[in-house]
């Protein structure tokens, strides 16, 4: 066995703790993904706060403490916050650092606008005429 | 127990979405329109399974989400999750300029986020790898939640997680490169990401 991980393989973060502050978890992140589960885990317990990185980061004991949240936890999982699918006090944490964080606000308002748009433009009306088969195929009255 | 008298109520509103969806799963309006019709087909036979007080509109789509699979996926070369490269978070913004910016609306993320067309949007997320375009899908255009998208799909949530997160950084990838052939990206000052800088052009100092 071998624990190099120069083949890219996953491995398991050196500096695990467990999720900081009694989070509790369970709910919505119990990545069961190897995928996922490979992945660093930071103090907020996300495995996807490391995702972007290609490798874990060793060798950073520190990251595993709980800490302010930071401008680079905020680029890396902005997108989950604006999903609204961090722990409540996660959540929290990131509505605080972007309230005192102009850079960040800036960062945040173009993802929403941009989240705004593509959803707005990736619409496609049913073409009448396939409304209408599939009403027909149904045995439902056109109407 | 739900009543199949009810299903057109219901169901028939959710047809532009599901069509939608169809069509950025398939790619082409003849399969989108029989993979709708087969989900609502399959949908109304199983109506009186469903029950009355959950999530229609994600039951309609783990219909339409198995039903693609099972009719489409079979015809493509596997669906390799490798295929999608790592592409830094933000990535969009970054390239724009934002992290230079002192405010919010810099010209080039509006002048971005006012040309980019409905066209460009679809073509996007039509060039994302199918893991994760569903994913996306479902997430940011149809607005499911985690969880939600973990049982339409079937997968654990922390795949979801995963499949959101690096489609969302692989369709901002794709409309970077629209912005660049428009020319809408920013000066890019001195970087050794060359290729941000359209062939041919003289970039004046």
């Amino acid at each position: 066995m071998t624990t190099n991980d120069d083949t890219g393989a996953p491995q398991p973060h050196p500096g695990n703790l467990p999720a900081a502050g009694g989070i509790d978890q369970s709910s919505v992140f119990a990545a069961s993904d190897p995928f996922v589960d490979a992945r660093t885990q930071s103090w907020l317990g996300v495995d996807v706060l490391a995702m972007s990185e290609p490798t874990p980061q060793f060798g950073q004991p520190a990251e595993a403490l709980p800490r302010p949240v930071s401008c680079m936890d905020v680029h890396q999982n902005l997108s989950i916050f604006l999903d609204g699918e961090l722990t409540v006090l996660q959540q929290q944490a990131f509505a605080e650092h972007l309230a005192m964080c102009p850079p960040c606000q800036t960062a945040q308002a173009f993802q929403m606008q941009l989240r705004t748009t593509i959803a707005a433009k990736a619409i496609d009306p049913t073409p009448a005429d396939v409304r209408d088969r599939i009403t027909r195929a149904l045995g439902f009255d056109l109407g | 127990m739900a009543d199949q008298a009810t299903f057109a109520e219901s169901a028939m509103p959710l047809m532009d979405q599901l069509y939608s969806a169809a069509m950025r799963m398939t790619r082409n309006a003849a399969d989108a329109e029989d993979l709708v019709q087969e989900t609502y087909m399959k949908a109304y036979r199983a109506y009186d399974r469903f029950e009355e007080g959950t999530n229609l509109k994600a039951w309609m789509y783990r219909i339409l989400t198995n039903s693609y699979i099972n009719r489409y996926r079979s015809k493509q070369r596997r669906p390799d999750e490798s295929d999608i490269a790592d592409v830094e978070d933000m990535y969009l913004y970054r390239r724009l300029g934002g992290e230079q910016a002192s405010s919010l609306g810099t010209s080039a993320e509006e002048a971005f986020l006012s040309s980019v067309t409905d066209e460009t949007v679809k073509a996007a997320i039509e060039a994302i790898p199918e893991n994760f375009r569903i994913a996306v899908l479902l997430a940011d255009v149809e607005g499911f939640a985690y969880k939600e998208i973990a049982e339409i799909l079937e997968i654990p949530i922390g795949t979801v997680m995963s499949r959101i997160h690096r489609g969302r950084k692989a369709l901002e990838k794709q409309l970077h490169d629209f912005a660049e052939e428009r020319n809408l990206l920013p000066d890019p000052g001195p970087t050794d990401d060359t290729d941000v800088i359209p062939d041919g052009e003289v970039v004046s100092p």
